[in-house]
């Protein structure tokens, strides 16, 4: 069997003051096929962890998005419920989240599509090469394109572009990805920091607490998933 | 900068509804349901609650992101909450939730995604029953509005501001409300100024009016008058009214005439939504 030719590390956090079950952004990698996923359940929805997950487990087993499979097998996880009347309303009203997808191939190719504000960025050596869909950190709102569980057709954001051994991808859900790009408005690169806590992972929590502190890092679920494409000899694994 | 603290179950914010009981309720609402003022309040504040409980539900219950109180004004001025949350001043919205006077299975049309209209049941929890009788206290409401906010504020020091809607049909009999509606105004938390909104329901049959910026179009003098007391919203309540479509400035006021006022229950930013219309009638 070929090496994989990807390394990803996750990094994650729920909201400040919020239980790790909390937690309602979901990612999924399979270096295998080359495919990553993360999407953020909207907070002002429920249920929509398991909408999350089911998304993002779609996307890096299967070659296309069956949303209509997704949103039967949510409604199958979720609509049989004895539930109080207002989270019974909620249900009705639908699990909502943001998506981005990426998926490289061994030659180094890659193709991306989102729906919503969680972003993709691609780094080479420091060097911010690509950044999708979002532009700018003010663009963020609480309003972002959202994925139903119920209705409606995303409309896809797409990117596709090619990738040398060693170069980064970050997959980040908004609040992450706001803070990326705030810091690279600066002149700056968070690729050092990165490189930081694949030193030492213990320097996620820290920082974390330090960006909310001082503002620069919205509280929210915070997800990073983090795939560096590697060179045929290298293999990593974390 | 004002406005800007999250709300969250460690740092809630809270609602208080001044809830008019006066005999006059008892007439006709102005906006053609055949409805009584008394019954047009009383779905209002069930209608907010409603939506505002369901704004922090979650699969595995309710977020105390609220605390909530209700006083009505008519023959006395007293908290209006019912059954067990009788005599109750603030209550935490998960409280409020699992425990309404009633649910009632209703039906209300949604589209059908071809050109027509689906029969949808859902639960309408009733907290407050329509009531009239007696004078129009609102001056004395006001000033016991502002105890239970010294009482929150104290409590919350560092909360988004909290918000006071008062819904009435017409002028105050004990005395001029303006100086307490300003009083109320003054209060604050560590992030802004008490946030004060009327809703005035009127025999009147005109257009309804939404979170106007002047007095212009108000032909009748409470409803001026009520506009005079009414905050100005705050910026991010003007955008995520210009979001869905209301004809706002940024020196729109939290007043409407002959309408509902549950929109104010969209523009609170809890996190990521969807847009979704507020559950109907």
């Amino acid at each position: 069997m070929t090496p994989s030719r990807f390394a990803c590390t996750a990094y994650h956090a729920p909201k400040r003051d919020h239980a790790a079950d909390e937690y309602e952004d979901a990612w999924a990698a399979n270096p295998e096929l080359g495919r990553f996923a993360l999407a953020d359940g909207a907070t002002e929805s429920s249920f929509a962890n398991i909408w999350a997950q089911l998304v993002v487990n779609a996307y890096v087993t299967q070659p296309q998005l069956a949303i209509d499979e997704l949103r039967q097998q949510w409604s199958d996880q979720v609509d049989g419920l004895e539930l109080p009347w207002y989270a019974e309303e909620k249900r009705a009203i639908g699990a909502y989240a943001t998506f981005v997808g990426l998926h490289i191939r061994n030659d180094g190719q890659w193709k991306a599509f989102a729906h919503g504000d969680s972003c993709l960025a691609h780094l080479r050596e420091g060097q911010l090469l690509a950044f999708f869909p979002m532009r700018h950190s003010t663009e963020f709102t609480t309003s972002p394109p959202l994925i139903s569980s119920r209705e409606g057709t995303p409309e896809w954001v797409r990117l596709a572009g090619h990738a040398e051994p060693g170069d980064r991808f970050c997959l980040m859900s908004d609040a992450m990805a706001q803070w990326f790009l705030r810091i690279h408005e600066r002149g700056q690169s968070p690729d050092m920091i990165f490189d930081q806590w694949q030193q030492d992972r213990s320097l996620f929590q820290p920082w974390l607490r330090q960006e909310r502190e001082s503002g620069m890092l919205t509280n929210d679920d915070t997800t990073l998933l983090e795939i560096r494409f590697l060179p045929y000899e290298s293999r990593e694994s974390r | 900068m004002s406005y800007l603290a999250e709300i969250s179950r460690t740092n809630p914010t809270c609602f208080i509804f001044l809830v008019d009981q006066s005999k006059s309720m008892d007439e006709p609402f102005g906006a053609g349901t055949g409805q009584s003022r008394a019954q047009g309040v009383a779905d209002a504040i069930n209608r907010f609650l409603q939506n505002l409980a369901i704004k922090c539900a979650k699969a595995d219950g309710i977020r105390d992101y609220f605390h909530i109180g209700v006083i009505g004004y008519g023959n006395e001025v007293a908290s209006a909450w019912g059954g067990v949350l009788s005599r109750k001043q603030l209550v935490p919205i998960s409280t409020v939730a699992n425990n309404p006077l009633r649910v009632e299975n209703r039906t209300r049309q949604i589209p059908d995604g071809k050109g027509g209209h689906l029969e949808q049941k859902f639960k309408f929890p009733v907290w407050i029953e329509p009531f009239a009788g007696g004078k129009t206290p609102m001056s004395r409401a006001l000033e016991v509005a502002m105890e239970y906010l010294e009482l929150f504020i104290s409590l919350h020091p560092f909360s988004y501001p909290p918000m006071v809607v008062n819904l009435t049909d017409g002028l105050p009999s004990d005395s001029d409300p303006r100086p307490h509606a300003e009083a109320i105004r003054e209060m604050t938390t560590s992030d802004g100024n008490v946030l004060l909104f009327n809703a005035h329901l009127s025999g009147l049959v005109e257009q309804p009016v939404h979170y106007p910026s002047d007095e212009s179009g108000l032909s009748d003098t409470c409803a001026k008058l009520l506009f005079r007391m009414s905050s100005v919203l705050p910026s991010k309540f003007v955008d995520a009214a210009r979001g869905e479509s209301f004809n706002v400035t940024d020196e729109s006021r939290g007043f409407v005439f002959n309408a509902d006022v549950t929109s104010l229950v969209r523009f609170i930013d809890l996190g990521t939504r969807p847009f979704v219309p507020s559950a109907r009638q």
